[in-house]
């Protein structure tokens, strides 16, 4: 890899990995998850108007087969711990409504 | 050689979708108990090296019979003709991007080519190999193909889960750009994530020390390959398995079932048509006329040398003044331009001058602008009045 930076270059993110890590990581304790449970963390495109152009959507699942999933509306590299809190309480409260 | 431009395919109408045949003749089914072909899927993001190594293999003797589908990003067609080597293979072109259809465009891909192969218009083929575009999401590219994916719920489906198998997901990195790549686009590392082998490229001009541990990290199952070590076989990463996403990262998993799980009428649109977004955009240019050699270099060392631009890649094929039967190929990868190429005649019956940019954010029209001041100027004539 090369050693040399730019120093011209367009900022970019760096971190995918370690934020990944994180997401999940403030998942599991946000929601009080089982080991067993897979937490898998994914960015996608969003092309809705009105919408930011990056979603995070993160899901949970186990052998059991139970799968949750909640969505922010952000890029993942700009998602805080405060925002995967939030998200779990919705998850939460959608839980115990349902 | 390039065969295989055939009625009803890709490369005669330019998109992949109806192919104007009787119900009848579509329902080509295999006969009972044929083996499906394998299909691999070559990914790896931009400018990684996925068209060198195709054409590195489609040299080999026993690639023979491979059929190909090159998914390109753009609506001008240029990949197809920059596959060069090798002996007669077919080669059908998708334009769009095949993860951004949701699952729909590789199953019509390929049963396109499984019906051209039932009624003899194509060479008979063994295996498949489909090159996506560098910005593809491999997720519902996979999850189309593999059991227990999306459902068959059409007759071509159907046809298409009975006469197709996925046989392994191969993934170039590029040790020069990559870690761009993977740190500025979440495709990458999924790219990464679902691959059976890893080819380590441009190694021969970047150190490769470094990238172990984050190949590892990104995917501790796949074989991991250094593109110019010494006995580096690229028809070994052909060889016919059954791809499985067991043993895969965890993610991996979850991807897919995010795919099973999503619902392109919910407001989290995360099966959204558009995986890239609104910044990530293909520029295509196209000229008739033979250009000046000089104007062009100097385009490619503008637009290159645009560090703010947004470029990712480019790849074009040129008919220069001096010599158009001999047509000139460029590309770069960000703002590295590679050394450009003369070929010694044109790869297909398209003879025109073709460009296709794909950037973040790209400035379209001052780009699009500058392409056209390259066409050459007709010479005016002054005169004197006296």
């Amino acid at each position: 890899m090369n050693d040399f930076v730019n120093p011209l270059g367009r900022h970019r993110p760096t971190g995918f990995s370690a934020r990944v890590a994180n997401i999940k990581s403030w998942t599991r304790t946000a929601l009080l998850l089982e080991d067993d449970v897979v937490v898998s963390v994914n960015e996608l495109a969003c092309s809705q108007a009105g919408c930011p152009p990056r979603q995070v959507v993160v899901l949970m699942f186990s052998n059991t087969g139970l799968a949750r999933t909640f969505t922010l509306h952000k890029a993942l590299l700009d998602t805080t711990e405060a925002d995967i809190a939030d998200a779990a309480k919705r998850v939460e409260i959608a839980k115990c409504r349902s | 050689m390039i065969r295989g431009i055939f009625p009803g395919t890709a490369n005669a109408r330019g998109r992949t979708g109806r192919t104007g045949l009787s119900v009848k003749e579509r329902r080509v089914r295999p006969p009972a108990g044929a083996e499906p072909t394998p299909v691999t899927l070559l990914t790896g993001f931009l400018g990684s090296g996925k068209t060198t190594l195709l054409n590195d293999l489609l040299g080999d003797p026993c690639m023979d019979g491979a059929a190909v589908v090159v998914n390109e990003f753009g609506s001008v067609a240029v990949d197809h003709d920059l596959i060069l080597k090798g002996e007669p293979a077919t080669i059908i072109s998708s334009e769009g991007c095949l993860c951004c259809t949701a699952a729909g465009d590789i199953r019509a891909s390929l049963f396109e080519l499984n019906e051209a192969r039932a009624r003899g218009e194509i060479p008979e083929f063994r295996r498949v190999i489909v090159e996506t575009t560098g910005l593809a999401d491999p997720a519902p590219i996979i999850n189309s193909l593999i059991p227990g994916g999306a459902p068959p719920d059409t007759t071509h489906h159907q046809i298409v889960a009975q006469s197709f198998r996925l046989a392994g997901v191969v993934t170039t990195i590029d040790a020069e750009n990559g870690e761009a790549a993977i740190n500025g686009h979440f495709e990458c590392w999924k790219q990464l994530a679902f691959a059976d082998h890893i080819v380590l490229t441009k190694t021969d001009i970047a150190s490769a020390d470094a990238w172990k541990s984050i190949l590892y990290a990104a995917n501790p199952a796949a074989t991991i390959h250094d593109r110019n070590a010494q006995g580096f076989d690229p028809v070994r990463l052909f060889q016919s398995r059954s791809y499985s996403p067991e043993g895969k990262p965890e993610d991996v998993l979850g991807w897919l079932a995010m795919e099973r799980l999503s619902d392109p009428a919910r407001h989290d649109h995360d099966h959204d048509p558009d995986r890239h977004g609104a910044a990530i955009a293909a520029l295509p240019l196209v000229h008739d006329e033979p250009l000046d050699p000089r104007s062009i270099d100097l385009f490619l060392d503008i637009l290159t040398s645009q560090h703010h631009a947004g470029l990712l890649r480019m790849k074009g094929i040129f008919a220069l003044a001096d010599d158009p039967s001999r047509p000139l190929v460029a590309h770069a990868v960000q703002q590295r331009l590679y050394p450009t190429l003369r070929l010694d005649g044109w790869p297909s019956d398209d003879m025109r001058s073709r460009l296709m940019i794909i950037g973040d954010n790209l400035p379209l029209e001052p780009i699009r602008d500058l392409f056209d001041s390259l066409r050459p100027r007709k010479r005016r004539r002054w005169f004197a009045r006296t």
